[in-house]
């Protein structure tokens, strides 16, 4: 028998169950904030507000990850509810495959089990290729999100056959589980100036 | 030049109702072509030059071969089904993941076109997921569509304005972007002869655990009315 106890050993010694905070398992919120003339766009802020709320549920971390804002923009996010935020340049012109590119790799290098875009028209550009970069579900178009903290679920309500009637979606086995919302979709939380946050610059 | 057209088919919300007691949706005439997606062969039919060929792909159950054939009698030259029950009920990732293993299954293809959004639930993700798959360029809520010298130059709709693509590439069309004409009885009794492939999802090099209701991400838990 080897000497050397693993982590688990010495936590499962120390009655500390790994069920909960299972290593590699999928963690956080993540919100993509987008800017329009140099300010966080309302869809952007829309979805922060959704994402705080199902980050509250989970006891998650919320993440907003920034795509072509300054520092300003993104002590915005944090006095809106963002625990921290992740600097991306924009890429040239809103070329949606490298936006993509950048989100499909921040979301794969903080694995988040929640993605949550606004309703935008570049926002439903963006969103089903990352999806499928990433391999996951997109709930699309949602107007309205809970989250189940049981089973740690994000739930969108989504109109069908043009609104006449309503589906509730859920992503219960891959992540992270990606949202689109509706646009007009989300609500803009008030600003908090004494919340504090990390920034942080991602390599281009 | 060969191009692909991807057909959902749908209700026809002229002739369908909405059940109060159920919360469903009772459809009462044949599935036809998603109007976006018809308004994609309308493209096709209309970038036609002499010896290229147009072929539409669903997946679907047998009720898809109504929408199948009014692509055919729209001038599309043929069909591929994919009607295995394995491939039934799934969602836009594994729909993409047939849709896109039946384009290859079936040769190499110059332009995809399909619609921007589906009347089932406006999600607008299929095409962008078949192309990020095949890993060709892609655009969606496509208006205007001319290919010129292996480029595709396109319009679109909202703030997403022009763009040019290298092809082979695909576009999402944006519905109502243009009025395709009913075909006259004459094309009608053409396409009822022409061929409708029907490839299993072995076939297509898939396993059924990643099509179908198994290969589905996101799953519809309850369908409830619209508070009036």
């Amino acid at each position: 028998m080897s000497d050397q106890l693993s982590a688990q050993d010495l936590m499962a010694a120390f009655g500390i169950s790994l069920e909960e905070e299972a290593v590699g398992e999928p963690r956080g919120v993540m919100v993509i904030a987008e800017t329009t003339s140099g300010a966080v766009s309302e869809a952007s802020l829309g979805a922060l507000g959704l994402a705080r709320e199902i980050a509250d549920t989970f006891g998650a971390r919320l993440e907003a990850l920034l795509i072509g804002g300054g520092e300003e923009s993104a002590q915005a996010l944090i006095r809106r509810g963002a625990d921290a935020v992740l600097l991306a340049a924009a890429p040239a012109e809103c070329d949606a495959a490298a936006c993509s590119s950048t989100i499909a790799s921040a979301v794969q290098a903080r694995s988040p089990e929640v993605l949550l875009f606004g309703g935008s028209d570049s926002a439903r550009d963006v969103a089903p290729r990352v999806a499928q970069r990433l391999g996951t579900g997109l709930i699309g178009g949602a107007r309205q999100v809970r989250a189940e903290a049981d089973e740690r679920l994000v739930v969108g309500v989504v109109p069908l056959f043009g609104g006449r009637l309503l589906g509730e979606f859920a992503c219960p086995a891959k992540r992270p589980q990606a949202i689109l919302l509706a646009d007009g979709a989300g609500r803009i939380p008030s600003e908090d100036a004494s919340r504090q946050g990390e920034i942080e610059r991602l390599a281009a | 030049m060969r191009i692909a057209i991807c057909v959902k088919p749908v209700p026809d919300l002229n002739t369908a109702y909405v059940s109060k007691s159920r919360a469903e949706l009772v459809e009462q005439s044949k599935r036809v072509p998603n109007p976006a997606d018809e308004n994609a062969v309308a493209v096709a039919v209309s970038l036609r030059t002499e010896g290229d060929e147009l072929v539409v792909f669903t997946v679907g159950a047998d009720t898809a071969v109504d929408a199948l054939r009014r692509a055919l009698a729209m001038g599309v030259d043929r069909a591929y089904l994919i009607d295995d029950p394995a491939a039934q009920g799934g969602d836009a990732l594994a729909d993409a993941t047939v849709l896109a293993a039946a384009l290859n299954h079936a040769g190499a293809f110059d332009l995809i076109l399909c619609g921007s959004n589906s009347i089932v639930a406006n999600t607008g993700q299929v095409g962008p997921r078949i192309a990020e798959a095949l890993g060709i360029p892609h655009a969606t809520r496509v208006t205007v569509v001319a290919v010129a010298d292996g480029t595709v130059a396109i319009e679109r709709a909202g703030a997403l304005g022009a763009a040019k693509l290298a092809l082979p590439a695909l576009l999402a069309v944006e519905p109502g972007c243009n009025t395709p004409r009913l075909p006259n009885a004459m094309a009608v009794m053409k396409a009822s002869k022409k061929a409708i492939e029907r490839p299993s999802v072995v076939d297509l090099g898939l396993s059924p655990d990643e099509v179908g209701e198994a290969g589905a991400a996101v799953r519809l838990r309850v369908v409830e009315l619209p508070e009036t």
